[in-house]
């Protein structure tokens, strides 16, 4: 029987009829019922509220779309934007699509952060999309120079507010000639490494994916949906997840600053409370930040009984963290019930499966020797593995489980997720390269390694990531997981990936590590690193190497990038050539002589 | 406020809002916040809020581009609260009434 599991139909999309684009979407917010009672709400840093209605935006938007087009952007044309939260964000974006024009949104610069290859990551990006027109907060420009420079987007920098004309008004916009088809966004995916994935979605699988995603939220008698999300607006799960749906059912959303949550997780929740915010996503880690920096006093007088929505996706949902977020905080009226794994990439515009929103996460011990061998086996016999469900596919959604050769596993396998469903991508953007790759009669292959389970999708780790060691293959995540646990260690700084090294019989584990700056990185360390390792896996590490703090390449959301940490690997730093190196090989000799240098840090090799 | 005061109370107030390693260098106007401090990105995130917060104060990008050691920090620090304090006393260009427009 093949492992393929069709979309759930306890929960059907909005009825109504769907906007065909994003200005159209935005048209019927900014003038129904709503348009002057809800809309997008920014808190700032003493978390103060700044409110926009759906109206006031539709309004500025027209404006300016229209100096847009007065300065020569056309429908078609790609537009990176480069902003933080705020509401010139949503103008950019809106003001792009009603145009027909695409936008790229682009992380902005990080903080106190006098990094160098910023500026050129960036360029890369808006060389990949060809965009015409790079738009930015006014206090960024002078900071953005230096892209443009790069990159020459045909019609250069600009803030909007410098783009007013004399009469904008006199240039009519003609929504009618944007395609439904055409392209709407393109987002660039959270996996992309060296080579960048701009992920290029028509406004169609903007809409459609809108309206799965409203489906799950309807609004009772009593009670009224509303959002609150610290998600850059960068990220799928931000952007796609949040904004998209609350434009869809005209219902308030309210944003943080993602640094805000960060430095001050608790105003996450207090948000939540004082909004009364039933759905509000993050990814896994969140959840663990907030229970481990989130003190009683900061939650004064909150209530968290309302947030029944608490979707946690975007990367490996870890089963402990989320029994212990919802331990933290259940006295605060936070439900375990609330709590819900979902799967999805940007290449789907966002969701492919939820959980079952009414049910507490559901957690199952599977025989970790035997999931790495292919196999579903749920009795413990050497190592468990505890997975979560991320449930079932979402309306217009299926997804099937393939070997290498691409054809249907067999339930009870372990293979490759592929996933077909209403709002795929069109492609990468003018990368038929990549898209060959990926997407097949209409199915898109995930990248990540899973199995179907008594009804529902469990994800493995991520297939293009995967260990294979003596022929059985590995996710990454519980190795790192068990490493990263450590105290030594720093929270995300861990990496393992496996390497055919030279004149090597077979690939050998390689763990790499950034350890906090008290901490020693000599044998004995990575002694403690690999015991742990055995200890959770099963599994020896051939090589630990150490690493300078923040040296492990991220993706712009702060994902890893395994396969580009295996290549750095694979690359002597210029510290080592010609030197004799310290080894922690094994059961090999210990040199005393291990250090941390700066490009790459010190092998262990 | 000179430029020893202006470390003295940064690094206070990095060891109140981050972890940091307790024999990580000694805070001096040379010593570099990723390199020699081991900040994180998240990290910085957090010491920028909690600098804006102590020292009400705003930090732009195009500054904050800039830094890379205690020093640099510092002196960002001393100029824009200089630069407050001429503008009689006001606090930075933040203070924007809450709940603007139509709510």
């Amino acid at each position: 029987m093949i492992a393929r599991l069709e979309a759930r139909h306890d929960v059907e999309p909005v009825r109504g009829e769907l906007p065909a684009t994003a200005g159209e979407a935005l048209e019927q917010a900014g003038r129904g019922a709503r348009a002057q009672t809800h809309g997008v709400r920014f808190i700032d840093r003493r978390e103060r509220a700044t409110f926009y209605s759906w109206a006031r935006l539709a309004e500025d938007v027209e404006v300016d779309a229209a100096n847009l087009a007065s300065v020569g952007v056309e429908p078609g044309d790609r537009v990176a934007l480069v902003y933080r939260t705020g509401y010139d964000f949503f103008r950019a974006l809106f003001a792009c699509q009603v145009l027909g024009a695409v936008p790229v949104p682009l992380y902005p610069p990080g903080r106190l952060a006098a990094r160098g290859d910023d500026a050129k990551r960036m360029a890369v990006l808006v060389t990949a999309v060809g965009a015409r027109l790079i738009l930015v907060e006014g206090v960024m420009k002078s900071l953005l120079s230096s892209v443009a420079a790069g990159a020459r987007p045909g019609l250069g920098l600009a803030a909007l507010d410098v783009l007013s004309t004399s009469s904008p008004t006199g240039l009519r916009l003609d929504r009618e000639r944007v395609d439904p088809r055409g392209l709407g966004l393109i987002q660039f995916s959270s996996g992309s490494t060296g080579d960048p994935k701009p992920v290029a979605l028509s406004h169609d699988a903007l809409m459609q994916q809108a309206q799965i995603l409203s489906g799950f939220w309807p609004d009772a008698p009593d009670q009224e949906q509303s959002g609150v999300s610290w998600l850059p607006l960068y990220h799928d799960m931000g952007l796609i997840g949040c904004v998209w749906p609350a434009l869809l059912r005209a219902a308030n959303l309210t944003l943080l600053p993602p640094e805000y949550f960060v430095a001050r997780p608790g105003a996450w929740l207090r948000t939540i409370a004082r909004y009364g915010a039933t759905v509000s996503p993050a990814p896994s880690f969140a959840f663990s930040h907030c229970v481990r920096h989130i003190t009683d006093d900061q939650l004064e007088d909150v209530d968290l009984s309302r947030w029944t929505t608490a979707l946690n996706g975007a990367e490996c949902v870890a089963p402990a963290v989320i029994e212990a977020f919802s331990e933290r905080f259940a006295p605060w009226g936070f439900s375990a019930r609330a709590m819900t794994p979902v799967y999805g990439l940007a290449e789907a515009a966002l969701a492919v499966t939820f959980s079952d929103l009414e049910r507490v996460p559901r957690s199952q011990a599977f025989c970790g020797d035997e999931l790495a061998r292919g196999r579903v086996v749920t009795e413990d016999r050497r190592s468990t593995r505890t997975l979560v469900s991320v449930g079932r596919p979402v309306s217009g959604f299926a997804v099937e489980i393939r070997d290498d050769s691409g054809a249907a596993a067999a339930w009870g396998e372990v293979g490759q997720v592929w996933a077909r469903g209403p709002s795929l991508m069109n492609g990468y953007f003018e990368r038929p390269d990549l898209d060959r790759e990926v997407l097949r009669d209409g199915w898109l292959d995930t990248g990540d390694r899973g199995f179907v389970w008594d009804e529902e999708l469990w994800i493995v780790g991520r297939d293009k990531d995967m260990i294979v060691l003596s022929g059985a293959n590995w996710a990454a995540e519980p190795i790192e997981a068990a490493v990263e646990a450590l105290d030594f260690v720093r929270t995300g700084g861990v990496a393992a990936t496996s390497l055919l090294l030279e004149d090597g019989e077979r690939e050998e584990l390689i763990v790499l590590a950034e350890l906090h700056a008290n901490a020693c990185p000599d044998a004995g360390v990575a002694e403690i690193c690999r015991q742990a390792v055995l200890v959770a896996t099963g599994l020896r590490v051939d090589h630990v190497r150490f690493l300078e703090a923040g040296s492990l390449p991220r993706t712009s959301s702060g994902k890893l990038r395994r396969s580009e940490a295996r290549e750095l690997f694979g690359r002597p730093s210029s510290a080592q050539r010609g030197a004799p190196t310290a080894s922690l090989d094994g059961a090999k000799g210990v040199s005393s002589d291990t250090r941390i240098d700066g490009s790459m840090g010190s092998e262990s090799s | 406020m000179n430029g020893s005061t202006v470390i003295s109370r940064l690094e206070r107030l990095a060891n109140e809002e981050i972890d940091i390693a307790e024999d990580a260098a000694t805070w001096s106007p040379s010593v570099k916040l990723v390199e020699d401090l081991g900040l994180d990105s998240l990290k910085m995130m957090t010491l920028a809020v909690a600098i804006e917060d102590h020292f009400e104060i705003i930090l732009e990008p195009a500054d904050e581009q800039r830094i890379g050691s205690v020093g640099t920090v510092a002196e960002l620090v001393a100029v824009i609260e200089e630069k407050l304090s001429a503008d009689d006393g006001s606090h930075g260009g933040s203070d924007q009434p809450a709940e603007r427009g139509v709510e």
